[in-house]
């Protein structure tokens, strides 16, 4: 299975540009976690070389920069903003205006009836009875809860006997009585009687290689706090740990190169247990086809539809039900056919083709196979409606009819089966017959294989940090009304470009003045990669194909190795901008070469520029070991690097990617 | 306006419910009562409502078989004619919104 991830893996790399990139890009801005608990507003920020930059806890595709300090803060709501979202501070205000309202209209008719006349007066008992009813449906608002708590039933009434008396009026009162409560709505707000809650505040580094590490938040645990390191200076010369990099890559990419060559100097053989394995699925294919085809013929070529009409004769209800399992059969069968269509398709072409077997060719036939396998659901589905179908037609129709069905029942079943173990075989062992015999094939293989199981646990990031339990971080909770700053120092940590960083901040409960962390009310998280950004400068071990531009070795491209120094520039303005995108970089670099059949040692040197961050690279440079047609090109690939950026790798099974 | 029966008379409360431009709640009981009270609050509060009340039992009684409500009905809402619309017993005379509600559905 891991054989043919990674040959589909280095398919993709080779032929899909950066496009999974771009679309985890937008489904990560798609998400959106408000980052407020009880008012309380949530920011991170990134203090950098560059300037001071937000950060989102909807967006976990940030970048931090390796000398940044994220300043964690908690910003308190003002009181208006406290009020503004406390339902009886808005029924309150809507009551005092409508009161206002009610009384200006309520003068306007008084007024009006001290100068009518004798007699009806149809309009003045119109606009009387349309205020009438606006006060009363004003004070049948008290049955809403909020305006309910602020003049209760009883405190009415007591407002209105009291107004009844000589000297008293009752909007003066009820003004009184709202202003009031106003008043001390507001003190409340101000004074901000919050609830128990305690703000645990983690932080982790998640390396591109290792185990999850927890790292020091000042002010919110008691991990020791560490000296500045070196990551965020990597400047000149290769560091320690860049070097390491470069090694391994380096040796990766050796590996890599010696499996094409040896791919290469044995396609022949390769293709043809490649093309046995396809060829045998192939057949099958067409059998199975061609089977239930046959089944469907016999449907129709033993005259049911007059057998149907000769049994709805004698029993009409039974012709019908008969009528409609034939349909369905025939209705499953058409889905079985479009669901093995694609499977055919992407089948014969591999079956058929024909010329010699290169890189491209092989990945494109790993790559069929790994599609096989994503249709291979629908298939199994299809054929299993269409064998339940067929399956549960009536006996009692006669003799033809059963014959059929029984034996289309166990066609269907067992060619359904075969197909799946099939498909499951050539998954599982296909690539190790494939390469049998190749032992640089096999070594590039196990070692491309170790290196995407390690990238695997670092996608399993957030399962390592929930292992990490409450309480037994060293973490300081603090209680929502002493609520500092939380400093998180990435100079302090041995965050290095490729890890990335996870930073989060639980509210938890209280239980007598402790805190609950059984009840985690809300937790927001932060992530970002870590990188160096702004201009700086990256060292990369990459599988090359290089070719002479003339003469010797000038008449292939030849896998081999190149380190190179290139300089990149990360925008922080403009963080989804097309430069960043493309992140090119420019650079120089050293190539072992192989152009020159009587020289042991060719180095070369030159030039390069890349895209997407050195995925793709090219260069141009003087081969130092040969006297004459010095020049040579090479495309490369940042073969590691790339894995990890594109994620091809698979997570496992029932975990789905943690980012 | 609130009046009071006596002075007024009968008569003189007929001649006051006669005018088509006002309702009227007339509340029977004691100047103190909490019904008057809240009585004097709506009037206070709704539009074209005049508000009287009726202290000695004889004009009570009177005033009950005059109108036709029950013995025990203390407040009796009329409309923009001369005509009953509700009749409140003592603990619904007591609660302002029902007060408020009858006379504004009068």
């Amino acid at each position: 299975m891991r054989s043919l991830v990674l040959s589909a893996g280095l398919a993709a790399i080779v032929l899909a540009p950066p496009i999974a990139y771009a679309q985890a890009s937008a489904a990560a801005h798609a998400r959106a976690d408000e980052a407020v608990f009880q008012g309380i507003r949530v920011e991170l920020l990134e203090r950098a070389h560059d300037g001071e930059f937000p950060l989102s806890a909807a967006d976990d595709l940030q970048k931090v920069d390796t000398g940044a300090r994220l300043r964690l803060r908690f910003v308190p709501p003002t009181v208006e903003a406290r009020l503004s979202s406390d339902k009886r501070w808005i029924a309150l205000n809507e009551a005092l205006v409508e009161l206002g309202k009610l009384q200006t209209e309520f003068l306007h008719l008084v007024d009006r009836a001290t100068l009518l006349g004798p007699g009806r007066d149809p309009g003045f008992q119109a606009a009387a009875n349309a205020y009438n009813l606006r006060l009363v449906t004003f004070f049948t608002r008290l049955g809403d809860p909020a305006f309910g708590a602020i003049l209760p039933a009883a405190r009415l009434n007591e407002i209105m006997r009291e107004a009844g008396k000589p000297g008293a009026d009752p909007w003066t009162m009820l003004v009184s009585h709202l202003t009031e409560q106003r008043r001390r709505m507001y003190e409340e707000a101000k004074v901000a009687t919050r609830s128990q809650h305690f703000v645990v505040v983690r932080a982790y580094r998640i390396p591109r290689q290792g185990e999850v590490q927890q790292v020091h938040v000042e002010g919110y645990d008691n991990l020791p706090s560490r000296p500045v390191g070196a990551a965020h200076l990597e400047r000149g010369l290769p560091s320690a740990r860049e070097l390491a990099e470069i090694q391994a890559a380096l040796a990766g990419a050796q590996l890599v190169a010696s499996a094409i060559g040896e791919i290469q100097t044995n396609k022949d053989a390769i293709r043809s247990r490649l093309r046995e394995l396809i060829g045998n699925i192939g057949d099958n294919l067409q059998a199975q086809l061609e089977s239930y085809r046959d089944v469907v013929r016999r449907l129709e070529g033993n005259g049911l539809d007059p057998l149907v009409a000769e049994l709805r004769k004698l029993d009409a209800a039974e012709a019908d039900r008969l009528d409609a399992r034939i349909t369905t059969v025939r209705l499953e069968f058409s889905r079985v056919s479009r669901a093995l269509g694609p499977l055919i398709k992407r089948v014969e072409p591999l079956r058929g083709s024909g010329g010699a077997a290169g890189l491209a060719d092989i990945a494109s036939l790993f790559q069929a196979v790994d599609a096989l396998k994503a249709d291979l659901p629908q298939v199994s589905a299809a054929l299993q409606a269409f064998g339940k179908a067929v399956s549960g037609l009536p006996a009692d129709v006669g003799r033809v009819l059963a014959k059929v069905e029984q034996r289309a029942s166990a066609q269907v079943k067992a060619d359904s089966t075969r197909l799946i173990e099939d498909l499951n075989t050539l998954a599982a062992g296909a690539a190790d017959d494939l390469f049998a015999g190749l032992p640089k094939t096999r070594a590039a293989l196990d070692a491309l294989g170790a290196q995407l199981d390690t990238l695997s646990r670092g996608k399993d990031s957030t399962v390592a940090i929930d292992a990490i339990r409450p309480g037994e971080a060293g973490e300081i909770p603090r209680p929502l009304d002493k609520l500092d700053d939380g400093i998180l120092d990435l100079r302090r940590t041995d965050a290095a470009p490729g890890d990335s960083v996870e930073l989060r901040v639980a509210f938890v409960g209280a239980v007598n003045g402790q805190p609950d962390f059984s009840r985690r009310e809300k937790e927001i998280k932060y992530s970002a990669d870590v990188l160096n950004t702004g201009w700086h400068r990256r060292f990369s071990g990459d599988l090359i194909f290089a070719r002479a531009l003339e003469g010797e070795g000038s008449d292939t491209f030849k896998p081999n190795v190149a380190v190179s120094l290139e300089w990149h520039y990360y925008d922080r303005k403009r963080r989804d901008g097309w430069w960043n995108q493309l992140d090119p970089g420019f650079g120089v670099h050293a190539a072992n070469l192989d152009q020159n059949a009587d020289q042991n040692v060719e180095l070369g040197a030159g030039v390069n520029m890349s895209l997407w961050g050195g995925l793709l690279r090219v260069a141009y440079g003087y081969n130092l070991g040969v006297s004459r047609d010095r020049s040579y090109v090479w495309i490369g690939f940042g073969l590691f690097s790339a894995l990890n950026r594109l994620q091809v790798i698979e997570g496992p099974p029932g975990n789905p990617p943690a980012r | 306006m609130a009046e009071t029966l006596p002075p007024l008379t009968i008569q003189g409360l007929e001649e006051a419910l006669a005018n088509p431009n006002f309702k009227a709640y007339v509340y029977i009981g004691n100047a103190q009562d909490t019904g008057w009270a809240l009585a004097i609050s709506a009037q206070r509060m709704l539009a074209a409502v005049r508000v009287y009340l009726v202290t000695t039992k004889a004009l009570a009684d009177t005033v009950r078989q005059h109108f036709e409500v029950a013995p025990d009905s203390v407040g009796i809402v009329f409309g923009w004619e001369l005509d009953v619309r509700h009749q409140l017993s003592k603990a619904e005379a007591e609660d302002f919104l029902t007060v408020a509600k009858a006379i504004a559905d009068a």
